[in-house]
This record gives structure tokens, C-alpha cells and sequence, in this order.
């Protein structure tokens, strides 16, 4: 029997199978990810979540370890800062491996998305963080820019919230001084717009709290508006056709008759009797 | 306790599989004994993962810390009210809700439905027990097992998170919950109209019901969360488009456009490849939710650590998205109807208008959520926050309040010229009117704002106008006065007039939000005891600084905390009250919080943070931020709430229901 080719198959069968291999190839490709991910994984790191009682028993068993080895590392707590492998467990091996297959090399989409550290609601210790300035006398700028540039750039203490809502939200150390930083800048001359692109230079664009727009990131700003303006397309093309397909109308004709008004109410007062 | 839990949780697991297998096998065969066995499993894996549940409550009351879950998240201090509230504190515990919620409403379907629907049913208890097979595998073989115990006892647990005390919280990710697996019963009927080929708009009414009331719930779900941020994050805000609130916001957004659009399905016939597709995005999104939310994929201020839950959920979305994918291919053939469309301005017109801003909406909030991921696949570190989405969100709420204006009141077909006018003369007046006195108000200024004024007083006085017709075309036909005639309005047609309910709350929001958004300011100052500033013309003084200290069961230090009691008072010395703010320390969390104090009124509250004090000084060091319109704010979710719930609990034709109990009646009869 001869093996069947995909012009072969009849139309929706063959869609169905055009959906299925990209589908089997997208899935394929995040599992091979997953395998990417474990890779990285250093020794002797176990997954404690925010399990306090499980990071307990481990940071005592860590300390003990120190103790022997005369290491000089420390472990990272959940609620202070996270660590930078994040450990997957076994479970998550075997499905990388069962999808991934001979397809899975080089960074791809779950390698991001599982290597990232974690994301509990945490402060990281301000230590940590290279080009923290100490806060000194505050100096006098305008608000409105001060607040400019603190609403639009992202705390570095892992809360994910901006420096303007940190600030209140958290008790963080590391929120005022990067306020105190942006007001250093703004006392030196440079406009909330150049303040922003500053500390995009000194930490990353990560820092800010929209995309800048400018290479890959304007995928994320046109997105949108394609996907809008292909929607709007849709919708005006579903008219032109569906009016073609349309018996001449005769106009709902209204006034102080308004038929479709007084239909509805009529109704609604027959039901109701 | 932590025996019979997972042993019931494996029972439920196994109930899961068999319902699927015969399920299954029963929708293929037709063979009766084997979809009614299905059934049977459901029943039993809801019966299962009820004792599961009742287990870990009782765990949680009666202080097992040999379970990890119950040390980890609860304490000997916490009152009865935050015990019952640590069952979905953590990773495991939510996992099982959802699992219990899904069996739950898996069993009163199959209950619902013993006698209707029995051409679908094999196919809905089949995917019903498919997403449960999910969840109870990521309890039992997946390391999320709730009653997993630890190596050993603690004599104390370690508390819940001093910021999840809070009633808010405690039911707002059960409202979120139950909005994410209401999802699964239009899912699970729309992959049985699909696998049936039965698709005609009969699934879409055995399932309005069900999506009105996740929709409903979802919504309150994000209300809450929005409530619980503003009281007790202490940022002076509501929503920060923060990931796990997008991932919330997402399948309500698409659940809203599915609601409107099985509209133009039942009375026109159309749509049906769109509906179909929104009843399953719908319910993948609530997946996706749940796998920002579970895997820590996301960096958020509330999502859980990182897990190894993530790839089973993401498999779990794979699957969904991949064999509902190919049904609707298959089915395009019969999903195709003779769609007629005569104009944009129509009743059906308008309403793909408002499916088209839904969905961009929807598809805005899950791209900026997702980008950050897809930017580090591309080696690129970025965040998307609130600068981002705002950029999109308001020029298309805007849009969508001016929607809700028209939507209702075009005929459907095609509305004439005039028809157009006499329905939305007065409101465009009206609309220009106010925004014209807006930007006078804030000098040119906040334009934004003012349109959305605009757009909101035409949409208020089409809403009004409506009821306005009805209340005295009623009284002129029926002899009724005014407030009976009000009051049938509701019970004769309560899908139309709850939803201007909905409509009128949505408005009311939207606009609160928007004043909220241009005119917040904020303010410090630092007083020492005795002393007064003016405040944004607030008169505040410190009335008194205080230390507290409170304790555990056996003596240990477990809150200490400092109080400000700030004495407010308006510019001519009346006494608006005294706000409580404070600092605290929780010992067994290693963590500070903030308790800020609010004095709501009906223009804007005024938001209190304690940033630092000296009780031996009586000085502190205070932040204030006055929020304009939160009042109306919390007034448009109420009234949005209260349209919901009116919609869910009458919005059946009494037609509907009496065709529906004829089908039942002779069905048993069978």
C-alpha cells in the first residue's frame, strides 16, 4: 500500500494535519528546551520554593557544610534574594526528554522561561547589587521629573513593581536609592528622558518599565497595532462579504415609533402578563 | 491525616482516569453503561478529592505541622478565619482547590444533565475528566502533594504571610478559582458540539449559565485582588499590571467578548467559528493563568516561586489548544453559516466591533505579559509594566465605553438615520458637553480624561433613557407605577436590563479610574508630637505614636509594631477622623509590613503610610496620597457585581426553561 501524501488528504483533513505538525514541532521544541534548562542546573541544588520549613533544613544543612569546608558562600533565602540556578526537578527531565528528543539544542523559549530565577515576593539584599549608591543629602529637584523617571523605571530588588509603588509597597533598601540616584542625575542636568536611558546603560534595559523602542522590542509596540489593524481588516472584510450576501434592507425606520424600541417593550410587558 | 489525604487523592486521580478512559470509549462506542460508568467516576473522583480537601482543613484546624504544607503556612496564632484561608496560601494547597473546584462542578453537570443533553454528555464527562486527570496528577506524581510530610515535626508552624491577613485575600483567589474552572464547562461543551458535529447554538445555551457565572466570579476574583492591593501593599494604587493580575484579567477580557458574541449566534445564526474558538481561548487562557500564576515563570510581586509544575501545565495548554485546534478544522465545513450582514450600524455590527477591541485588549495583555519571555529567548532582559500597557489601554477603553453607548440601542439588521438620531442626539450633547466642561476645569489639560467623560455621560444617559422608555411605556400600558414598573422591568427581561447594570457599573469604573489615573497626588511630611501641617488641605497632626508588641502561644516574640493614630482635620479645623497607620514586624516571617490608613469620602481618599516614627519623640515621618474617585471606583464594581449576579441568577428566558424541563420531562420518560 502506498504511504499517503498530505495533497492526498481531503481539505479540513489536510489543515488538521498542517495544525498538528506545527503544533507536535512548537511542543517539540519547548520540551527540548526544558532539557536546555536542567543543563544549567549546578550540583547539589535542590528546589525549596518558598517552602520556609524545607529552606530552613537547608540553609542549616548549608551553614554545616560551610563549616566543614571553610566555604565562604552563602545560600540565598527566599524572602531576601534568590539564586541564580533555578533547579528543576526530575519530573521535568523526563518530560524534556520524552518531548525533546534529538531536537533539543540551543537556548529556546522554556529555557528562558524556566532558567530565569524564581519570582517569589522577595527583597534582594542591596549588597548584592553592583552601583548602588549610598543615599546623602537629598538633592533639590523637580518632583514632576523626579517622578517621571522613578514611575517609569523598575525596582531591582525582585518585586517587579516600579521604584515610585517599591517604595511605598515594600520595606526596601534598594527602591530609595535607586530614587536617590535618579535625583543625583537630575540635579546633574540630564532631562527624565536621559535619566531613563542612563540607567538603562548602568543596569540593563531590563531597568525600564516599557520595552525601549528600538530592534527586536518593536515587535512588542507594532504587535499590538498589527494585530488590531488585521482584526479591524477582518471585521471590514466580514462586512463587504456578509452585505453582498444580503437581501436589499428595507431601513428600521424610527421616530416616535421607533419599531425595534417599542417591539422590545411590548414583548417585555407581554411576558410579563 | 496526611495518609487519608493522599490517599484520596490518588482515588480521585484513578476516579479521573477511568471517568476519561470510559468516557471516552463510551462517546466512540455509544456503549450506555460505559458513559454512565464515566459519570459514575466523576462522581466518585469529586467524593475523593472532597475528603482530600476536608483533610487539609482539618490538618490546618487542628495544627498537624508533620505536614509540611500545614507548617509552612499556618501557625498556632492564626484564628480560625486565616486557618481556613492557608488551604490555598500555598502552591500545593491551590493546586488541590482547583482540582476540587473542577470535580465539583464536573459532578453537578453530570447531575444537571442525567436526563438533557445526553447526545453531549459522553463527550463533555470525557473532557471534564481529562482537565481533572491533569490537576490530580500534578498533586499525586508531580511533587505537589499537599499532605506531603517533612522529616520532622515543628512545634509551631511558621505562619501565614502577614500580607496575605487580610479578608480580601482570603477570597480572592477562590473567586479567581472558580472564575478559572468555570471556563472548563463551556470548553467541555463546545469540544462535545465539535466532536458531535451537533453545532447548532444548543451548547451555547446549555452553557450561558455556566460562563456567566465564571465570568462573574473571575471578576469579582480581580475586584478583590485590586481591593486587597490597595489596602494592604500600601502603594496607593489598585492594579500595577502586574503579570499574575494580567493573567487574571486575560480570560475574563475574552470571556466578556464570548458572552456578547453568542448573542449574535443565537438571533443571528452567525459566528459560530468565533464562538467556538473564544469558549476554548477562553478556558487555555484561564491554563495560561494558572501557569504564570504555579510555575514561576513570571517575575511578580504575588506569583508563587518557582515550580515544577510548569511543563505539565504548559503540555496541559498544548493539548487543549492542539486537539481543539484540530476539532474546529474538521468541523469548518458544518461551522460555516450564511452570515448576512447589512450594516456597521447594527445591533450585530457594533458587536463585532466590540468582540474585535475585547480580543485586541485581551491579546495587548497577554502579549506584554508574555513578552518578557519570548525578549529572553533573544537574549534581551526587559520588563513590561504599567507604562506599556497604559500607552494601548486607554485609547481602547475609551473606545469600548463609547461601545457600550451604542451597542444596546442599534436595531438589529440596520439601524435608520433616524433611529440614530433620536436615540443618541441627547447622549453625543450631553458627552461633548461634559468634556468641554472637563478641559475648561483642568485648563486644557488631561484631554484624555475628559473624552472618556464624554464617552462616559453619553453611555450613562443612553442606559438612563433606556429605562426611562421602558418605565413609562409600562406605565402607560400597564397602569403601573413608577417604582413596579422599574422593578418588572428587571423580572421581564432581566438579560437586558441587568446587563445595562453591567454597562452602567463598567462606566462608572472606567471613569473613576481614569480621574484616579490624572489627578493622584502625593505628598510628605515630618511632624514632630504636637505639631500640624497642611496636607493637600487636610489638617494633619500626629494624636498619638505607640509600640505594641503581641505574642505566641508559648511566649515568643511574634509581632512587634509601631503605631501612628494621625489626627486629620479639614481647613477649617473640623475633625474628619483619626486614621490608624502602622509598621510592623512579623518574627516567624523575617518580614516588615505596612498597614496604611485610608479616610474614604466621596471625592477621593486620602491614604496614610507610616514611612518611619519615634514613639519616645512622638515624631514621625508620614506619605500621603490623595486618590480621587476611588469611592466610584469601588461603586462601579459593586454595581458591575450586582448586574452580573442579577444576569446569572435570571437571565434565562422563562421559554428557555420551560422547553428545557419539557426536554428533561420526556427524556425520563424514555
Amino acid at each position: 500500500m502506498r504511504p499517503l501524501t498530505l495533497s492526498q488528504l481531503p481539505n479540513s483533513r489536510k489543515h488538521i494535519a498542517q495544525f498538528a505538525f506545527a503544533l507536535m514541532a512548537l511542543v517539540w521544541s519547548i520540551g527540548g528546551s526544558f532539557q536546555v534548562a536542567h543543563a544549567h542546573v549546578g550540583e547539589g541544588h535542590e528546589n525549596h520554593g518558598n517552602d520556609p520549613v524545607s529552606w530552613m533544613r537547608f540553609a542549616d544543612e548549608h551553614a554545616a557544610a560551610q563549616a566543614s569546608t571553610g566555604s565562604a558562600s552563602s545560600p540565598s533565602m527566599p524572602f531576601l534574594c534568590h539564586d541564580g540556578d533555578l533547579a528543576l526537578e526530575t519530573q521535568d527531565v523526563a518530560v524534556g526528554a520524552a518531548l525533546g528528543g534529538p531536537l533539543a539544542a540551543g537556548p529556546g523559549l522554556a529555557a528562558a522561561l524556566f532558567q530565569q530565577p524564581g519570582a517569589s515576593p522577595s527583597v534582594v539584599m542591596d549588597e548584592d547589587i553592583p552601583g548602588l549608591v549610598e543615599i546623602g543629602e537629598f538633592p533639590d529637584v523637580p518632583q514632576k521629573d523626579l517622578r517621571e523617571v522613578t514611575d517609569n523605571i523598575i525596582c531591582q530588588c525582585g518585586c517587579g513593581l516600579t521604584v515610585s509603588a517599591c517604595e511605598l509597597a515594600m520595606p526596601c533598601s534598594v527602591s530609595p536609592r535607586m530614587k536617590y540616584q535618579a535625583a543625583l542625575y537630575l540635579e546633574e542636568g540630564l532631562s527624565p528622558q536621559e535619566t531613563l536611558t542612563k540607567f538603562a546603560e548602568d543596569w540593563g534595559e531590563k531597568v525600564l518599565a516599557a520595552p525601549t523602542k528600538e530592534g527586536f522590542n518593536l515587535t512588542a509596540w507594532w504587535l499590538p497595532i498589527i494585530g488590531l489593524g488585521l482584526g479591524a481588516g477582518a471585521v471590514a472584510w466580514a462586512l463587504v462579504t456578509w452585505k453582498g450576501q444580503a437581501a436589499p434592507a428595507e431601513e428600521v425606520t424610527a421616530g416616535e415609533t421607533d419599531p425595534d424600541m417599542l417591539s422590545r417593550i411590548e414583548d417585555d410587558v407581554q411576558e410579563g402578563m | 491525616m496526611s495518609g487519608l489525604g493522599t490517599i484520596a487523592l490518588f482515588i480521585g486521580f484513578a476516579a479521573a482516569v477511568w471517568a476519561f478512559g470510559a468516557g471516552f470509549y463510551g462517546a466512540r462506542s455509544g456503549n450506555a453503561m460505559a458513559i454512565r460508568s464515566a459519570e459514575g467516576g466523576i462522581l466518585g473522583a469529586a467524593l475523593a478529592l472532597t475528603v482530600a480537601a476536608a483533610a487539609l482543613w482539618y490538618a490546618l484546624i487542628s495544627h498537624d505541622f508533620s505536614i509540611e504544607y500545614v507548617a509552612s503556612y499556618s501557625s498556632r496564632e492564626l484564628s480560625l478565619f486565616y486557618l481556613i484561608g492557608s488551604f490555598w496560601a500555598g502552591q500545593a494547597g491551590s493546586i488541590l482547590l482547583w482540582a476540587w473546584m473542577l470535580s465539583i462542578y464536573a459532578a453537578v453537570i453530570v447531575k444537571q444533565n442525567r436526563f438533557r443533553h445526553r447526545d453531549l454528555m459522553p463527550y463533555v464527562s470525557t473532557t471534564l475528566a481529562a482537565v481533572l486527570m491533569l490537576f490530580t496528577f500534578l498533586m499525586v506524581f508531580a511533587g505537589t502533594n499537599p499532605f506531603a510530610t517533612g522529616e520532622f515535626t515543628p512545634p509551631n508552624g511558621t505562619g501565614l504571610n502577614p500580607l496575605l491577613q487580610n479578608y480580601s485575600q482570603m477570597f480572592h483567589p477562590v473567586t479567581i478559582y472558580i472564575g478559572f474552572v468555570g471556563f472548563t464547562v463551556p470548553f467541555a461543551f463546545c469540544i462535545a458540539a465539535l466532536a458531535t458535529g451537533r453545532l447548532d447554538d444548543r451548547w451555547l445555551r446549555a452553557v450561558r449559565g455556566w460562563t456567566i457565572w465564571a465570568w462573574l466570579f473571575l471578576g469579582t476574583g480581580i475586584v478583590l485582588g485590586g481591593r486587597w492591593a490597595y489596602v494592604e501593599l500600601g502603594w496607593g494604587g489598585f492594579w500595577g499590571w502586574d503579570p499574575v493580575e494580567n493573567a487574571s484579567l486575560i480570560p475574563w477580557l475574552i470571556g466578556t467578548a464570548f458572552l456578547h458574541s453568542v448573542m449574535i449566534q443565537e438571533k443571528k445564526g452567525m459566528l459560530k467559528v468565533w464562538n467556538v474558538t473564544l469558549a476554548v481561548s477562553a478556558f487555555a487562557l484561564s491554563l495560561y493563568g494558572t501557569f504564570l500564576t504555579r510555575s514561576g515563570v513570571v517575575q511578580s510581586v504575588h506569583a508563587f516561586a518557582e515550580s515544577n509544575v510548569g511543563p505539565y501545565l504548559m503540555l496541559g495548554i498544548a493539548l487543549v489548544v492542539g486537539v481543539s485546534g484540530m476539532l474546529i478544522i474538521y468541523r469548518l465545513p458544518d461551522l460555516r453559516s450564511k452570515a448576512v450582514m447589512e450594516s456597521i450600524f447594527s445591533r450585530e455590527g457594533s458587536f463585532l466591533l466590540n468582540n474585535l477591541l475585547f480580543v485586541a485588549l485581551a491579546f495587548l495583555v497577554f502579549w506584554g505579559t508574555t513578552y518578557p519571555i519570548i525578549a529572553q529567548a533573544v537574549s534581551r532582559e526587559v520588563s513590561v509594566r504599567a507604562p506599556f500597557f497604559n500607552f494601548f489601554a486607554g485609547p481602547m477603553g475609551a473606545a469600548l465605553i463609547l461601545l457600550t453607548g451604542f451597542c444596546p440601542l442599534l436595531a438589529w439588521r440596520k439601524a435608520s438615520k433616524k433611529n440614530l438620531k433620536r436615540n443618541f442626539i441627547a447622549p453625543a450633547i450631553g458627552g461633548a458637553l461634559v468634556t468641554l466642561l472637563m478641559l475648561v476645569v483642568a485648563g486644557g489639560q488631561h484631554w484624555g480624561t475628559a473624552l472618556i467623560g464624554g464617552f462616559s455621560t453619553f453611555v450613562f444617559v443612553t442606559i438612563s433613557s433606556e429605562f426611562y422608555r421602558g418605565i413609562r411605556a409600562r406605565r402607560r400600558i400597564k397602569h403601573e407605577n413608577s417604582i413596579t414598573a422599574t422593578g418588572k422591568l428587571f423580572t421581564t427581561n432581566p438579560r437586558r436590563y441587568a446587563g445595562y447594570i453591567i454597562h452602567l457599573g463598567m462606566i462608572v469604573l472606567l471613569f473613576g479610574v481614569a480621574i484616579n489615573f490624572s489627578y493622584k497626588s502625593d505628598a510628605r511630611a515630618s511632624l514632630q508630637a504636637g505639631e500640624s501641617t497642611m496636607v493637600k488641605g487636610y489638617q494633619i497632626s500626629v494624636a498619638e505614636i505607640k509600640e505594641e508588641e503581641s505574642v505566641t502561644e508559648d511566649g515568643g516574640l511574634l509581632k512587634s509594631a509601631i503605631i501612628a493614630n494621625v489626627k486629620v482635620e479639614d481647613a477649617d479645623g473640623k475633625q474628619l477622623g483619626i486614621v490608624h497607620t502602622e509598621k510592623a514586624r512579623y518574627q516567624n516571617q523575617d518580614q516588615d509590613t505596612t498597614e496604611v490608613g485610608i479616610l474614604p469620602s466621596l471625592n477621593e481618599d486620602l491614604y496614610i503610610i507610616l514611612e518611619s516614627a519615634d514613639p519616645a519623640t512622638g515624631s514621625a515621618s508620614l506619605r500621603f496620597i490623595i486618590n480621587p474617585a476611588m469611592f466610584w471606583v469601588w461603586i462601579g464594581c459593586v454595581l458591575t457585581i450586582a448586574g452580573g449576579v442579577l444576569t446569572a441568577l435570571y437571565g434565562r428566558n422563562k421559554e428557555e426553561v420551560t422547553r428545557e424541563t419539557a426536554h428533561a420531562f420526556a427524556a425520563s420518560e424514555l
